[in-house]
């Protein structure tokens, strides 16, 4: 148990490090989103609607 | 020949469906404390009675004495199938004392819907409803998605039958090699989403200028909604409710997060983002969204209420993030779904019914699944144009390289012909009540795949047979058929005449023998 929660102590630097360019790489992922979605706006010519 | 159950395996399996019977008792316990908390009396001695019928029923199934052994894959997969149920038909009962449900069956409609995370809801006048039940709802979503196995595993019951339920309730993968270590991870990782998630959600409610103890409570609510995929909500105007697009925003990161494989998360912990960014799933899920996103914009560009962009934007991201991880969360009503939004309607439909990841809180056919399926149609494709010689060998990346067997194919193949012929079914059974065809094949994908999303068919007092179909759809969904159907071979053998007529003139037979 106390193995275990040492092993916890030392990943996490390295876990906060993943989670942290994971949620940016969703973010991004979400702003990539909404310009598809302006693009495609642009696209169907529905703008100036 | 099929397996039947011996008096032995129904003891076994009973003994240990009273073990998790007890162990969920564990789940009445929150909306015990809330309902003493906040003086709702009369939904306290509600939990207080639920809580007394699940100790009497857990002990007394847990009386029936078994050897101490390996469970045999039958055993497994019976107790699993039945534990789903069992727990559904318990869980239904403080709901249907409370005066929000038109019948016991819309309660235990309620009950499955919160146990599967599909989150559609019967419940009458939600905004009325207490703290406790509604604490009640939300832990049937958190112990449905983390797994009613996995919770009982991670407190390190069953012993040597671990591995074979693990299995069956619809995982394959282990993070850690140890069963029990895997299913104390998943616990961790989710309870630790949900208290960061509640922790940023509470800020915005309070800034909005809710009252502390409301702000929180509805954050944890919708917090673990999110995380466990699942889509109920403590208001009737859904997420629309809070009128934020920063709350909104958070949300749709931890649906994401909640739609990701837990063997991932755990590569992540360990600082291999590369694993991550490698994964063949997460790949093809980036793409996926991306076309879906397409699609769907240019169809709510022809709709009249949805063509400006920031509602596309902020309607139109939040419904397919919703859908994608089968949240079902909504932030357009459910007649802005069947009327100006109808264009859009079967893309969110497509995408509850591929779903999110396997491993993850998301149900669906899994994204996994059709990757594998389409490797498999690219190596037949390669197979024919190569010369009679070439050996074609495909694989894919998750954790490593992975070959892609004939095994994997077929259980692809399978659970997609499955989830298919469910949707179908489903589909057909709603159009026979009378209901549109686009209607009913939209509820019976959200009711299969555990999206959730409704338009407007499942509602209070609706008609039994089709709220038991759904039922039934969310149940096989959850488990992703093979264990379900297995559990039904299993009992409609042992329980036919024929069957049991055969095997007594088999001991006769014996009898006579010796």
């Amino acid at each position: 148990m106390k193995k275990e929660r040492e092993n916890w102590v030392d990943m996490a630097p390295d876990a906060l490090l993943g989670y942290a360019v994971v949620v940016l790489a969703l973010v991004c992922f979400m702003i990539l989103l909404a310009i598809v979605v302006a693009g495609v706006r642009i696209l169907t010519g529905m703008g100036a609607a | 020949m099929w397996h039947r159950l011996t008096l032995e395996d129904v003891k076994v399996i009973g003994h240990y469906l009273g073990v998790l019977v007890l162990v969920s008792a564990i789940g009445l316990v929150p909306p015990l404390l809330v309902a003493v908390v906040f003086g709702e009396w009369h939904a306290a001695s509600r939990y207080l009675l639920t809580s007394g019928i699940f100790l009497i029923a857990g002990s007394g199934l847990r009386f029936l004495r078994v050897q101490p052994g390996r469970l045999s894959r039958q055993q497994a997969l019976a107790i699993t199938g039945l534990a789903w149920l069992v727990l559904a038909f318990f869980a239904a009962i403080p709901l249907s004392m409370s005066g929000h449900y038109a019948n016991y069956v819309d309660a235990l409609f309620e009950a499955v819907s919160g146990l599967t995370t599909t989150g559609a809801s019967v419940v009458q006048d939600l905004d009325h409803l207490s703290y406790a039940d509604n604490m009640w709802r939300f832990m049937m979503h958190l112990m449905g998605g983390l797994g009613l196995i996995v919770v009982a595993l991670s407190f390190g019951l069953f012993g040597k039958g671990s591995a074979s339920l693990f299995t069956s309730e619809g995982r394959s993968e282990h993070v850690v090699p140890n069963v029990v270590q895997t299913t104390q991870f998943i616990g961790r990782i989710t309870l630790a989403f949900i208290a960061l998630s509640t922790t940023i959600v509470t800020t915005l409610c309070l800034v909005k200028g809710m009252e502390p103890a409301r702000a929180f409570l509805q954050s944890l609510w919708v917090s673990i909604s999110a995380f466990a995929t699942a889509g109920f909500v403590p208001m009737s105007q859904n997420i629309m409710y809070y009128h934020s697009l920063a709350i909104e925003c958070v949300l749709m990161v931890v649906m994401l997060l909640g739609s990701i494989n837990f063997t991932l998360h755990a590569e992540i912990l360990r600082g291999r983002i590369k694993t991550f960014f490698e994964d063949t799933e997460v790949r093809i899920t980036a793409v996926w969204l991306i076309a879906i996103v397409m699609v769907f914009a240019a169809s709510l560009a022809a709709s009249r209420l949805m063509s400006d962009l920031p509602a596309m934007e902020r309607r139109g991201l939040f419904m397919v993030v919703a859908a994608y991880s089968t949240t079902g969360f909504q932030n357009v009503t459910t007649s802005q779904i069947t009327g100006s939004f109808a264009s859009g309607m079967l893309i969110i439909a497509i995408l509850m019914a591929v779903g999110g990841s396997a491993g993850s809180t998301a149900g669906g056919i899994k994204i996994n699944r059709l990757a594998i399926l389409g490797k498999s149609i690219v190596a037949t494709l390669k197979e024919t144009l190569a010369p009679d010689t070439a050996r074609i060998t495909i694989s894919y990346q998750h954790i490593g390289r992975r070959p892609v067997t004939p095994d994997i194919v077929r259980e692809a193949t399978t659970v997609l012909i499955l989830y298919g012929t469910t949707y179908i079914a489903g589909a057909l059974v709603g159009i026979a009540s009378g209901y549109d065809a686009s209607q009913a094949i939209f509820e019976s994908v959200a009711m299969a795949s555990n999206g959730g999303i409704t338009s407007g068919i499942v509602v209070p007092g609706m008609a039994w047979h089709l709220e038991l179909f759904y039922l039934l759809e969310m149940w096989a969904g959850r488990l992703e058929f093979v264990t379900l159907l297995a559990l039904m071979i299993q009992l409609v053998v042992s329980a036919t005449p024929s069957s049991l007529a055969m095997r007594l003139h088999a001991r006769r037979a014996q009898r006579r023998r010796s």
